[in-house]
């Protein structure tokens, strides 16, 4: 069974003028059970779309999305937005945006305290839970929504270009940390971002898409045993690499217009 | 407001005092018009001490917290259901604008019509008033809010309910308390010009008119006076609250 299954999707969306557009027709993309998919594509071409039909916030038009062979919205998902500035709560101290998800459910206050502790213990976070989104840095806010997103033990994640809000240091800094996350989690992930770097250091397979309408034009493996995966910018076997995608993409960047 | 500012305010009041002192003292104004600051400050002092002063505050101020609490009861509900259900409200945006372009003070006569030339008369006018303040307020508390807080909380798997009360009411704090605001300013207008209008036996409106009808301008001086530190303390502490509460505006 796939993780994530995007089958045959047609979806047409309403511009700002009043027509209809088509976004994706007859749209396939499958991650496996524990699969980190990085999506790479051009401006407007509808990956925020594909992630709120995954997440089950836009039905498609045709065509079915299955996470573990069910109906999105049935079953718990992760999803981190680009914008953590409005999507964390920021009336509420960290800890109890972190806990969210969780308050919403009839949960006893005891088994909220042991998942937090769980999570405090397997990972490491370097400020204060007392204190407000808003006193914390760029990237520290974008981890709590991401820590927001993992205590509900969800089946799968979907995160929607998490460092392009982020100056270079906090995103360097995020993206170990989502290194280290995405490593030790075993649900399928799909990751939307702008930056082959970002995308190089968390993905195992980075999908190309064209325009509208958007389809996968080119899939990239990328060796997850490898030590490409540690986040070494500076290693060579990760330079050749990214050498390589980075031909692909002009090419494909003249053919498809991108440029 | 900090020191520094606190300071300057200090300052330039005592400005404003000495240059009514100068023109007063040096009667270029006739003095039956512009009383000094001491006489001024000899009749407040004379009515503090009478208490009669503190009888007009009471009853001024009661009327405005009933007809402005009435309209927060009721505004604040409606104005964030209609601010959330996008398509109600655009039946109702125009009836809204109606109500508001009405002087609420021309409803006055309706008023004692309906309630009598007492106290209900003039509450139920300050609600008129601020009902659609608070109403317009809340809704574009919701209606301007980041829709994604709301996604996130839907995907999240919130009910309706639990959107509403942990996210929506949040989101729109800011603006509800400028529309609290607001109309605590109006509430103060329309509560002293009903008691200007038709005198009650109390209250800081009928005060001034009887002053005026007594010739007795330092009387009025020291009513009007009274008036406008009344707002300004409403309106500074309402600030202090607001900073409390909403400590996220702040920051941002």
């Amino acid at each position: 069974m796939w993780g994530i299954d995007v089958k045959n999707v047609t979806k047409k969306v309403k511009t700002s003028d009043g027509k209809s557009e088509l976004i994706f027709e007859n749209f396939n993309l499958q991650v496996k059970e524990s699969e980190v998919v990085g999506i790479f594509g051009p401006n407007g071409c509808g990956k925020t779309t594909l992630l709120n039909m995954i997440a089950g916030i836009v039905k498609p038009d045709l065509g079915e999305i299955l996470i573990f062979g069910e109906k999105p919205g049935r079953k718990s998902i992760a999803y981190i937005f680009q914008d953590y500035r409005n999507s964390l709560f920021p009336w509420l101290t960290v800890k109890d945006n972190i806990l969210f998800p969780l308050s919403l459910k009839k949960m006893k206050r005891k088994a909220i305290q042991e998942k937090l502790d769980c999570m405090l213990d397997t990972s490491n976070i370097p400020f204060d839970l007392d204190k407000y989104p808003y006193q914390l840095s760029g990237g520290q806010q974008q981890y709590i929504s991401i820590l927001r997103g993992l205590i509900s033990d969800p089946i799968a994640m979907l995160i929607d270009e998490p460092f392009s809000a982020l100056d270079y240091s906090n995103s360097l800094w995020l993206m170990e940390k989502m290194a280290e996350i995405l490593k030790s989690m075993s649900i399928p992930a799909i990751i939307v971002a702008h930056d082959l770097d970002h995308l190089m250091c968390t993905a195992e397979r980075i999908c190309f898409l064209s325009e509208k309408p958007t389809s996968v034009v080119l899939e990239k493996l990328i060796d997850s045993d490898n030590p490409k995966r540690q986040c070494r910018l500076d290693n060579s076997l990760f330079k050749e690499a990214k050498q390589e995608l980075t031909n692909l993409y002009s090419r494909k960047g003249l053919a498809y217009g991108w440029g | 407001m900090g020191g520094v500012e606190i300071r300057k305010s200090i300052l330039s009041f005592a400005l404003l005092i000495f240059g009514w002192y100068a023109v007063a003292s040096l009667h270029l104004v006739n003095p039956m018009f512009l009383p000094t600051p001491f006489e001024t400050i000899q009749e407040g002092a004379r009515l503090i001490a009478e208490k009669k002063i503190f009888i007009d505050l009471i009853y001024s101020f009661r009327r405005v917290v009933y007809g402005v609490s009435l309209a927060l009861i009721m505004g604040i509900p409606v104005g964030l259901g209609l601010g959330y259900y996008e398509k109600v409200y655009q039946y109702f945006e125009c009836i809204l604008d109606f109500f508001r372009s009405i002087p609420p003070i021309l409803t006055f006569p309706l008023a004692m019509l309906i309630f009598g030339t007492g106290e209900e008369s003039r509450i139920a006018v300050i609600f008129f008033g601020c009902v659609t303040i608070v109403i317009l307020n809340s809704a574009a508390g919701v209606g301007n809010s980041p829709k994604l807080r709301v996604n996130a909380a839907k995907i999240m798997g919130a009910s309706w309910y639990q959107i509403f009360s942990r996210v929506v009411i949040f989101d729109a704090l800011p603006q509800i308390f400028v529309g609290i605001r607001v109309s605590l300013s109006m509430g103060v207008i329309i509560g002293i010009v009903t008691e200007m209008l038709v005198g009650d036996k109390y209250g800081l409106g009928s005060r001034a008119v009887n002053a005026q009808i007594a010739y007795d301008t330092p009387g009025l001086f020291f009513t009007i006076i009274i008036v406008g530190l009344i707002g300004l303390i409403i309106n500074k502490l309402l600030i202090l609250l607001e900073n409390r509460v909403i400590h996220w505006k702040k920051a941002a």
